[in-house]
């Protein structure tokens, strides 16, 4: 049975940080449940998601309206698809302001699809007050912060991206060993398949770690959908009793 | 409203936007639930008909009977907005004067407000010097719309202002661009804007129209709307205080 329609925006103001990993997650995440996924690849220079994940993720680009309609069309589109954006750093800007322009957060509310921005975080500046701007301008949005223990860990970060209200629970993507980074960075690479019929440079302790990342990244997401199930039913049943909000 | 009311849109030179700006009226007040009236005086076709067809009848300007069915049976419960096509400002307002419809805004007995559009060019410049000259009792809009990506007057910002200042009364409006791909859509689908936000065909059924172009035609009627309520728009007009414009 297929679960309702989520959009997932994977993001930060920063290139190399681990948006396209945690967007791979997203995707085989719902594929391994047999739930229907779609996903745009928003990096306008380098390809990433959609050369890892061809057959599921389509490049587009918000340089014009074509691609504009390409993609947020596809976001509020009826069906019970997931969706999963791969925002790139450099187009972090131009989406969230057309979101702003074409009021996304409401249709999507509207139409019963939750939207969740899953940002990676770290200490610098200018992803703080990313995080701040993006927060204010777009309450309606959950805002899931991403901990990749590859790239910025420690209590300090936890303090500065907090867990956010509603039962959500921060992601933590853990470090993995260099040598299984050498094999999931090539393209294309799909944690499903691998797992199912490893290529032969996984090795049986490589191979190993990457049965172990995937089920702790699933289990993961398994709580943030859960979140957002109890999110909506808490908020259908304020609706139900007539609560104002 | 408290006497009958006239909203004039026009220009002396074409393409500036003039019936863009009457469809934002009437979609303005229609959601604000005042009863509003067109007259569209692209003879014999008309283009805001096509897209408020209900509410518009297509006039000759020039014709005395039709000049009759406009200003003979104007009423305080019901706003009319005539979409004055281009080369007629001037002469509709001399009109206006001649039969003393000018003297009765005047008089406060109607309430006139002409809304003259305005390209980005010089020419549009000279026209309000004319247009002035008949509306020193009139409410007088001056709205810069902006259809491409001009930037108005940018050449010589000292040389509107000096033909600004000439005008007793005259308020500035700016009509901020709507995206092209939006404008063609809405074009194509021949609804007003309500209703193609509102994502509805011409006769009312749902339609497919894209939640980008949608949203984007959205946000800048907003802005659009948010000038009227800048100016008081439906205080000018003696509309009644409980009527708020909002989207559907």
């Amino acid at each position: 049975m297929a679960g309702p329609a989520h959009v997932f925006i994977v993001c930060s103001p920063r290139a190399r940080v681990g948006k396209t990993l945690v967007a791979r997650l997203i995707c085989e995440f719902y594929r391994a449940s047999g739930r229907p996924v779609e996903a745009f690849d928003l990096e306008p220079f380098e390809a990433g998601l959609s050369e890892f994940l061809p057959r599921l993720a389509t490049r587009v680009s918000l340089a014009n309206t074509r691609g504009e309609m390409a993609l947020f069309d596809r976001l509020v589109a009826d069906d019970e698809a997931g969706k999963v954006v791969d925002l790139g750093h450099l187009a972090l800007e131009k989406f969230f302001s057309v979101a702003a322009d074409i009021d996304l957060a409401t249709e999507t509310r509207r139409r019963g699809i939750s939207t969740l921005v899953m940002y990676i975080a770290d200490q610098t500046t200018t992803t703080l007050n990313t995080y701040r701007i993006l927060r204010e301008r777009f309450p309606a949005l959950v805002f899931v912060p991403v901990y990749n223990d590859a790239f910025a860990r420690g209590p300090e970060l936890r303090r500065l991206f907090p867990a956010p209200a509603g039962g959500f629970v921060p992601l933590v993507v853990p470090q993995l060993s260099t040598a299984l980074r050498g094999v999931i960075d090539r393209r294309p690479f799909s944690f499903e398949s691998a797992r199912r019929k490893p290529p032969p440079q996984l090795t049986p302790p490589l191979r190993e770690e990457l049965d172990a990342f995937v089920k702790r990244m699933f289990r993961e997401l398994r709580e943030v959908e859960l979140a957002l199930l109890m999110d909506r039913l808490k908020t259908s049943l304020a609706e139900g009793a007539g609560h104002p909000d | 409203m408290a006497k009958p009311a006239v909203i004039i849109v026009g220009a002396d030179k074409g393409g500036v936007g003039k019936t863009t700006v009457a469809r934002t009226l009437l979609d303005y007040f229609s959601a604000r639930r005042v009863p509003v009236r067109a007259f569209d005086t692209e003879c014999p076709r008309g283009t805001l008909k096509r897209f408020h067809g209900d509410a518009t009848t297509v006039v000759d300007l020039s014709q005395v009977p039709d000049q009759m069915k406009i200003f003979d049976t104007l009423s305080e419960s019901q706003l009319t907005v005539i979409d004055v096509r281009a080369g007629l400002l001037s002469p509709t307002l001399r009109s206006l004067r001649d039969i003393g419809f000018i003297e009765a805004a005047r008089k406060n007995q109607v309430t006139l407000a002409v809304f003259h559009i305005l390209g980005p060019t010089i020419a549009s410049l000279e026209e309000i010097a004319e247009t002035s000259a008949f509306l020193t009792d009139a409410k007088y809009f001056l709205v810069k719309n902006f259809i491409n990506n001009t930037h108005f007057f940018e050449w010589d910002q000292t040389t509107y202002d000096a033909y600004f200042r000439k005008v007793r009364n005259g308020v500035d409006i700016t009509i901020p661009k709507l995206n092209e791909m939006a404008s063609e859509q809405v074009e194509l689908a021949s609804v007003p804007f309500v209703s193609f936000i509102a994502n509805k065909g011409p006769n009312g059924e749902s339609a497919a129209y894209s939640f980008v172009l949608r949203g984007y035609v959205r946000h800048w009627l907003g802005n659009v709307w948010g000038e009227y309520d800048r100016i008081k728009l439906g205080d000018i007009l003696g509309e009644q205080p409980e009527a708020k414009a909002a989207f559907g």
